[in-house]
């Protein structure tokens, strides 16, 4: 009985589990100190997606695709935008559905056309092998989608998951979350695909992804690909250790 | 005559850089696998390392290269692995735990023991002979003389006898060389289709050996030029993945 209405209750409350959108209207004015350029473009009549193009002060060596994690929105990722543009890189930050100013039905299919738009319009204005794919976190499995399907110099993802599957099962131990769960994100099956040199950085003391679940990764990456572990980092502090940042300095200092 | 007398001598040394492991030595992979042995005669036992996969498409037969052991090389046998392939690397005689003595009839009969272990049990046509430089010598005998999906060379020579003759033009290589490793022989007795993969900067073995080799049998072998690439370093390539895929993932 119980077991029944939890289930019941994940079932219907999975975005709300995995989701923390914060969304904003459309005339409000980000302030960020960096230097950026915000661009909408129409998915269709009525589905907005929402790009912060944050740029170099030279001409930049490529573009970095970001894929952020699964809370508020780009305002909130945005701190990390100096981590590339300081290395001469723009990058480049997409909402996803119902996050910011983007809008539409938050569904998975949804969450790769988005940034299958994102890729475009890089790949118009930069060759692939300028174009660097980073996800975070939620965004990892969405990064991972991309690099299996389109030209790129690298891939880099910060606290992957094996799959949203995997990684609700760890949280609902006892339910069958393969048939609940209308997200799946199966990285282990995009990455097989992936044939440019992948780096995952990850904490071993990582609360919400566990580290154990990212290391189930190992079988699939190649064998010049990198798995940088951050000895005590958890999910949400990476940046304050140096050798997460010596690792991005040296992964874009090509 | 004396640096004729010496390169007889000290061939061996100069051919082979092996890295011996002490009986006792635990390998440590990320990845499932056992160890093999294989007791071919008395006092000479060949070891190898299976990497397995629960449900595989087939297995990947690794020779690798002329210097350490199976050790290290096993860090390629991802590259195979994440397409759902078994992986199985030897060591040849004298190089990591593996036992004899090494010359080049033997060694070759070692590899064909060690085929024919397998060949029970994976079917045959699932079975693919991967040789990597020094390697793809033996790769490319085993394949001659048996019937394995495919035969796939890394940056291997025409024949070895080449190799040598490249650095020590001024010495009669031919008479003095023990080890000759036709693979441009075996190669013409080769029935499946065979994939070199070559870099076109390989300053060891420059890539004219495979562009001779393919055009032994234009139709049953591709070459793969890597452009850039050297002797090394091919994995570092996004164009050695691609490859990869497309041939496994058939």
């Amino acid at each position: 009985m119980v077991y029944g209405l939890l289930g019941i209750g994940i079932y219907y409350l999975q975005d709300y589990l995995f989701f923390h959108p914060a969304p904003l209207r459309r005339e409000e004015r980000y302030q960020f100190t960096e230097p950026h350029r915000e661009v909408n473009i129409a998915f269709n009549d009525s589905a907005n997606i929402n790009i912060v193009q944050f740029s170099t002060a030279a001409a930049p060596k490529g573009i970095v695709l970001y894929f952020h994690g699964n809370r508020k929105n780009i305002a909130w990722y945005a701190r990390y935008a100096p981590d590339f543009t300081r290395n001469g890189y723009e990058v480049w930050m997409i909402d996803y559905p119902g996050y910011g100013k983007s809008t539409g039905p938050l569904t998975e299919h949804r969450l790769y056309a988005y940034a299958e738009q994102l890729y475009k319009m890089a790949a118009a204005k930069m060759g692939k092998d300028s174009i660097v794919l980073y996800g975070k976190s939620m965004g990892t499995g969405i990064a991972a989608w991309l690099a299996a399907r389109k030209n790129c110099r690298q891939l880099i993802l910060e606290t992957p998951y094996y799959s949203m599957t995997s990684l609700a099962a760890h949280y609902f131990p006892i339910y069958p979350v393969n048939d609940m769960i209308r997200y799946k994100l199966p990285s282990y099956q995009y990455l097989q695909e992936v044939i440019v040199p992948v780096t995952i950085i990850h904490g071993t003391a990582d609360g919400i992804i566990p580290y154990s679940n990212a290391r189930k990764l190992l079988p699939v990456l190649k064998s010049t690909d990198r798995f940088i572990s951050i000895a005590g980092g958890s999910h949400n502090n990476l940046s304050e250790y140096p050798l997460f940042h010596q690792t991005l300095d040296s992964l874009l200092a090509k | 005559m004396v640096l004729s007398g010496l390169l007889y001598l000290l061939q061996d040394r100069f051919i082979f850089k092996p890295e011996k492991l002490h009986q006792d030595f635990q390998f440590k992979y990320d990845i499932p696998f056992k160890e093999l042995f294989f007791d071919v005669a008395p006092g000479v036992r060949i070891n190898g390392l299976h990497f397995f996969r629960q449900a595989p498409k087939g297995l990947i037969l690794y020779f690798h290269g002329n210097t350490r052991s199976i050790k290290g090389w096993a860090k390629y046998a991802i590259d195979f692995y994440r397409y759902d392939y078994d992986v199985v690397l030897v060591d040849y005689r004298g190089f990591g735990k593996s036992t004899g003595k090494r010359n080049e009839k033997d060694m070759l009969a070692d590899m064909q023991f060690v085929y024919q272990q397998l060949v029970t049990q994976y079917p045959e046509h699932h079975i693919l002979i991967y040789g990597r430089s020094l390697g793809s010598g033996f790769a490319s005998k085993i394949a001659s003389d048996n019937k394995p999906r495919y035969l796939i060379l890394d940056a291997p020579f025409y024949n070895f006898t080449r190799v040598v003759e490249r650095f020590l033009p001024f010495l009669p290589v031919k008479f003095l060389l023990m080890y000759k490793l036709r693979t441009d022989k075996w190669l013409r007795h080769v029935n499946c289709h065979t994939y070199i993969i070559h870099g076109t900067r390989d300053r060891l073995i420059p890539i004219k050996h495979s562009e001779q080799l393919q055009k032994i049998n234009p139709h049953k072998i591709t070459l793969i030029r890597i452009e850039g690439g050297g002797h090394n370093n091919l994995p570092s390539f996004p164009e050695y993945h691609n490859f990869v895929r497309d041939i496994l993932k058939y």
